[in-house]
């Protein structure tokens, strides 16, 4: 006989152990079909906001071009006044009329900005790729945004080696978009101080960038700088800007085997932009 | 008179089905206990029921409260709730009022 006590439970303990289990079983399955049911309402939910999604893009596109014919004429008519083609103006006459011209091109700016988005979401975004100078189209965009820069008394340069063609395979429209999205940007939110642009080869990759000592971003902002409609520190004051543009040159970019990233220490303390492109190898055809 | 008889096995099915959920194969070994019910088929959950119906089922109901408590016929009647309201209330098992 050992010397050990086996003590076996009484046939209440055990009852009464069966039906605790038998409870705990219970609350599990009723756990479960809670669960069931919200996966199930959750699924019906992603069902209806995808078709919800589907329905705004191509509203989208269709208030697009309904939007793009008559800007189109607004600009066309407001730019033959500013030219005399309905007689001469008046200096008040003629600032109204640029008034007009720069409000509607904004307007088609963001018409614009809409259009590629449902492009881009309805995957019908074309790319014409081909053999690009990156050099000649930096040259060309620091040329076109000299003169924003220099009207807010900006410190404009730019930092690139002139001996390098910085060739890569790119729709360089897109791209020149892309690039003149982001000197805009920090044109607009830069007050006082310098905005530079640099275009250099980092091994296999080449970079892209803009720097400004302008308002910075905030770590929690600059995360959601490239979803659609995300307005940066700018947002919050009256600059303008469709919320679009970050999330079109990230797309773009990527496209083209690249990306758009963000360096900001902080609110105050000026930002960095970066594309980088692959400068060799393959590309989307 | 058929139908009324096909409600009984459809109740007791439902029974057998909700204490699967919770306890497993189980509930089936239990129900085979169970004077009056023969289980034919477990994959496609076939039984016959000899003898009273009612009486059948609330056997099956006292085999699992004998095992698992009060809490396991609560969810007998639970399980059996929509199929009981088309019966008369002489129809419905003791054991499911």
């Amino acid at each position: 006989m050992s010397d050990t006590q086996i003590n076996n439970p009484s046939v209440e303990e055990f009852q009464k152990a069966t039906e605790d289990l038998y409870k705990q079983n219970l609350e599990v399955v009723k756990l479960n079909k809670k669960l069931a049911d919200l996966t199930h309402e959750l699924e019906s939910a992603n069902e209806k906001l995808k078709g919800l999604d589907k329905l705004k893009t191509e509203f989208l596109s269709l208030a697009s071009h309904q939007l793009r014919t008559p800007l189109t004429a607004i600009k066309g008519y407001a730019s033959m006044l500013s030219e005399g083609a309905f007689g001469s103006l008046d200096d008040n006459q003629n600032q109204a009329v640029k008034r007009i011209y720069t409000s509607a091109q904004g307007l088609v700016n963001v018409v614009e900005d809409l259009l590629n988005v449902s492009k881009i979401e309805q995957g019908g975004m074309k790319y014409e790729f081909s053999p690009t100078s990156l050099s000649a189209v930096v040259t060309q965009l620091y040329g076109e945004m000299k003169v924003p820069a220099e009207s807010k008394k900006l410190e404009f340069s730019l930092d690139m080696d002139s001996h390098d063609a910085f060739i890569v395979n790119a729709d360089s429209v897109k791209l020149k978009q892309v690039f003149l999205n982001l000197t805009d940007n920090s044109i607009k939110y830069t007050q006082k101080g310098f905005v530079k642009i640099s275009l250099k080869r980092e091994g296999g990759t080449i970079v892209f960038s803009v720097t400004d000592n302008g308002m910075g971003i905030s770590p929690e902002t600059r995360t959601k700088l490239f979803e659609k409609f995300s307005r940066g520190e700018g947002g919050k004051t009256n600059t303008g800007g469709s919320g679009l543009g970050l999330y079109l040159a990230q797309q773009i970019a990527r496209a083209h085997k690249g990306d758009v990233t963000i360096e900001s220490e902080g609110l105050g303390k000026g930002s960095k932009f970066i594309v980088t492109l692959p400068a060799s190898g393959s590309y989307p055809n | 008179m058929i139908a009324t008889e096909n409600i009984f096995n459809q109740i007791s099915i439902r029974i057998i089905k909700e204490q699967e959920l919770i306890i497993g194969p189980v509930a089936w070994d239990e129900a085979r206990k169970v004077r009056g019910l023969t289980v034919v088929n477990t994959q496609t959950a076939q039984i016959d029921i000899n003898g009273d119906s009612k009486e059948v089922i609330d056997g099956l109901v006292a085999q699992y409260e004998r095992l698992f408590g009060r809490a396991s016929h609560e969810v007998c009647r639970e399980a059996v709730h929509d199929l009981i309201t088309g019966l008369s209330p002489e129809d419905v098992p003791s054991s499911l009022r």
